[in-house]
């Protein structure tokens, strides 16, 4: 890859990290003031029953569940806001050629943290959803039980983000000694 | 932090009476590494930069560099 072509691409990348900041503060922002006031959300009247043959499902008692739902949303796109504006950061001292600085190890190691953090409300919604399906669902022979299930998955991701960052560290430690040799 | 390795360019520099510009300019380095080195502020020097620099002002490497204890 040339040098040129990374720098278009960093350039769109770095575009479209404004463009994720962007839309994650209008969702934070939807999101915030329908967990604040839950009772919005019921005048958008979304009923949900499905009737097949052996299991019915029907959604009631909305108000209940919107302000926790909303919630868990709330934090889960606060933290996508985070990394937005952290990605951000790294790739504007991308364009910059500021590569090899201790700010951007910073920032990765706070990628790293935050895309642990990520699996806690992602946790909580696949909770909270699988126990809304199980106390509205009806069946007419088995019995279900619910299970904390973690995303290992991101836990394992962010773990390698954080190893990649403390690399990253030794290389910048490595550009500054080899700025002070003359 | 100051480093046990200091460097007496500035010494050298004014017994050849020779200039700071002329001489990093003649071992080939900007000025501020010049500066860098001047202030032993630098973590390291090339044998190419050292060998240079004796060459210029007709000196030996002990004549630059000094060894004082923490």
């Amino acid at each position: 890859m040339t040098k040129e072509r990374f720098k278009k691409i960093n350039r769109f990348i770095y575009g479209l990290s404004n463009l994720w900041i962007v839309v994650s503060a209008i969702g934070l922002l939807f999101f915030s003031i329908f967990s604040i006031f839950p009772k919005l959300f019921d005048k958008i009247n979304l009923n949900l029953s499905i009737e097949l043959p052996g299991i019915s499902f029907i959604l009631k008692e909305v108000s209940e569940i919107n302000s926790y739902y909303f919630l868990i949303l709330t934090l889960n796109i606060l933290i996508f806001l985070l990394l937005g504006i952290f990605f951000r950061k790294i790739f504007k001292n991308i364009k910059d050629e500021k590569i090899f600085i201790k700010e951007n190890f910073n920032y990765l190691k706070s990628i790293g943290l935050l895309t642990i953090a990520s699996t806690i409300p992602y946790t909580m919604f696949n909770y909270n959803n699988a126990k809304i399906i199980l106390e509205n669902l009806k069946f007419h022979t088995s019995d279900f039980s619910l299970n904390i299930k973690l995303n290992f998955e991101l836990v394992i991701l962010g773990i390698i983000i954080i190893i990649f960052a403390e690399i990253f560290k030794y290389a910048v430690e490595l550009r500054e000694e080899n700025d002070l040799t003359i | 932090m100051i480093l046990p390795i200091i460097v007496n360019l500035d010494v050298m520099i004014a017994k050849r009476k020779v200039s700071s510009k002329d001489l990093a300019e003649k071992i080939g380095i900007t000025q501020a590494n010049l500066s860098v080195l001047k202030t032993s502020k630098a973590k390291a020097i090339r044998f190419s930069t050292l060998e240079a620099i004796c060459k210029y002002l007709n000196c030996q490497p002990g004549d630059i560099l000094e060894y004082v204890e923490e």
